[in-house]
């Protein structure tokens, strides 16, 4: 059946939820997204881009409470695809100018904030990842683990060897 | 303070300079979306039948190559082949992404093509029964700012100018900005230009008062709430349009256009071999006292002016390299020079001139004499040693344009799905 509007009411019932999702989630997410990728207007997409995937997989989706989880580890496994090809694509051509936004964004910030995001940029993928849920979103092993969809274990150790290499890139003043 | 609580205080201090995110576009928000697209990509057989197609789809491919090439080595190719298509090599120098406006339909499309796959991933006509009219990129290879034209009644033409942003899936574009452009009663045509950092439009329009073409610039800020023109330039021109194709120079504070090196006299068109630039920043008021020239290519070179010499060059289209060093100059030739032999010009041809002194530098690429046609260069790499354009193809008797990108002195050829609008015009119809 119908409603007036002419939409079936799952897809209407899916819109609402998304919309409401959005509403309430997405400024947070998207935060998440900068840290991990750098800057604002690639977060922004992925953040988008995961609420897409969600609205269309809205029928499938068993249990509507999951959904913020469902959306922060499609963030987090969408800003680990936007490395690996951006690393793809160094590799063979230009690396994209630097984000005009992010820049101007980071040098409000004082100097050892800029020095220890630096150094957060410098970690492998799944280091940043874990040190990011665990630090910034205060996630327990458990939540992160969910999120980042590895076991409890690697998010341990991925954690405790991202924070030992950010000891070292700030103390070498290795900041690139 | 322990690393952990650095960590802590830093991503927050971060995440507190993000206030502002743009609202979520579902897909009936989206203002146009390829719904094949997303029906292949949820499709869960589609995806199973596309990996088992790729190795026989590798394995057909390169049997087809090789029968070609055995081909090729039996038969010498003949004059007028079309160029190569461009391998990954040069491909991977210039943007994924470019914008045509095309005229294979009785409406125009828009159209974004992938130029490593020649498909496209974005086609849609005009909302509303507007006419499409130009096309500029930003340089992050996924924003585009279109012009529509939409004749409301018999006197009044209304302009619409907005920014698209390529989604992540490709299929779908954002409609992120509408600009309210204003004060463009009575013009007859309007372009709008994105600037590289995609967070200016500088909007130019012309009116026609007589035989009197007076040209306006305006910049606004490419978002919904722009309040309307940051500044406003204009100046008149009688006979000829006083200005040629506006351009964006790498700074994003500086626009760049090309005007006639000398008068117009009787019918002959001009020239537009000189550049000036305008720093945005500038004063609102009278463009030419606004600006400033930085390149003037020597007027004995105009074939419009003066008798005909087999090596004068008119530019069809200017063009400033990033590095400020360089003047690309598409020229124009036809049989319609005053005192040429009719059909046999200097063929058209890419041209590099140095912009401190206004000499010419190199040859990029030539056209045997007796072609003719023009060259429109529309993208170049900083030092302009790769350059996308259109070229006059092998059946330019007919008139089609070849999409082409000039590297190492080769010209190859790009895709090009669709016919643009302007095959052999100004270029506002295609934007990398």
């Amino acid at each position: 059946m119908k409603s007036p509007s002419g939409e079936l009411p799952v897809l209407r019932d899916a819109r609402q939820h998304v919309a409401a999702l959005y509403q309430a989630h997405a400024l947070g997410l998207v935060k998440l997204a900068v840290l991990m990728v750098g800057d604002q207007s690639t977060a922004e997409d992925i953040v988008q881009d995961a609420f897409l995937g969600l609205y269309r997989r809205w029928s499938a989706l068993r249990d509507a409470d999951k959904a913020l989880g469902y959306l922060r580890s499609s963030v987090v496994n969408k800003c680990r695809t936007f490395h690996r090809v951006r690393f793809r694509r160094q590799a063979v051509t230009l690396d994209p100018p630097a984000d005009a936004v992010s820049a101007e964004a980071e040098a409000m910030l004082g100097e050892a904030h800029r020095e220890v995001l630096a150094a957060l940029r410098q970690l492998a993928p799944r280091q940043r990842e874990a040190v990011v849920l665990r630090y910034y979103l205060e996630m327990t092993e458990e939540e992160a683990a969910q999120a980042m969809g590895i076991s409890r274990g690697t998010v341990k150790s991925a954690t405790s060897r991202g924070l030992a290499a950010l000891a070292r890139i700030l103390k070498e003043g290795g900041v690139r | 303070m322990s690393i952990e609580d650095r960590v802590r205080a830093a991503t927050r201090a971060r995440v507190d300079l993000v206030r502002d995110i743009r609202p979520l576009a579902l897909p009936e928000d989206l203002l146009f979306s390829d719904d094949r697209l997303g029906r292949a990509r949820n499709s869960r057989g589609a995806r199973q039948v596309r990996t088992w197609l790729i190795p026989l789809t590798v394995a057909a491919v390169i049997v087809a190559l090789a029968l070609t090439l055995a081909a090729v080595r039996q038969a010498a190719a003949p004059r007028g082949e079309p160029p190569p298509a461009a391998p990954p090599a040069v491909l991977a120098k210039i943007p994924r992404y470019y914008a045509v406006i095309s005229s294979d339909h009785a409406t125009r499309d828009f159209t974004i093509v992938d130029d490593r796959t020649g498909k496209k991933v974005v086609d849609f006509a005009a909302p509303g029964g507007g006419t499409l009219d130009s096309v500029s990129a930003s340089a992050d290879d996924k924003t585009f700012i279109l012009t529509f034209r939409m004749l409301v009644n018999q006197d009044t033409m209304r302009w619409t100018v907005t920014k698209i942003r390529l989604f992540p899936h490709p299929g779908l574009v954002f409609n992120e900005a509408d600009i309210a452009v204003q004060d463009t009663d009575n013009a007859v045509h309007l372009n709008a230009y994105l600037s590289p950092d995609g967070r200016e439009v500088a909007v130019e329009f012309e009116r026609l008062t007589g035989t009197t073409v007076t040209t306006t610039i305006q910049s606004y800020h490419a978002t919904q709430s722009s309040p309307g023109p940051l500044r406003t330039w204009t100046t008149s021109l009688h006979g000829a349009a006083p200005i040629g194709d506006l351009s964006w120079h790498g700074n994003d504070q500086t626009l760049e256009f090309s005007t006639p090196d000398a008068a117009v006299t009787g019918d002959r068109p001009p020239a537009y071999n000189r550049e000036r630039a305008l720093t945005t920043t500038a004063p609102s008021g009278d463009l030419m006292a606004a600006s400033r020239v930085i390149f003037s290519g020597p007027s004995s070179l105009n074939v419009f002016s003066g008798p005909y010499s087999p090596d004068a060059v008119s530019c069809a289209a200017l063009r400033i390299t990033p590095d400020g060093q360089t003047a690309i100059c598409g020229t124009r030739t036809g049989v319609d020079v005053p005192g040429a032999r009719p059909g046999c010009t200097a063929g058209p041809s890419l041209v590099a001139y140095s912009v401190r002194s206004g000499q010419r530098e190199r040859i990029l690429y030539g056209f045997p004499p007796c072609d003719t046609g023009n060259v429109v260069p529309v993208w170049t790499d900083t030092t302009g040693s790769t350059v996308v354009g259109l070229f006059p193809g092998t059946s330019v008797r007919s008139g089609a344009a070849v999409l082409g990108v000039l590297s190492g002195h080769k010209l190859y050829s790009l895709p090009l799905p669709v016919t643009p609008v302007d095959g052999t015009g100004d270029g506002n119809g295609i934007a990398f």
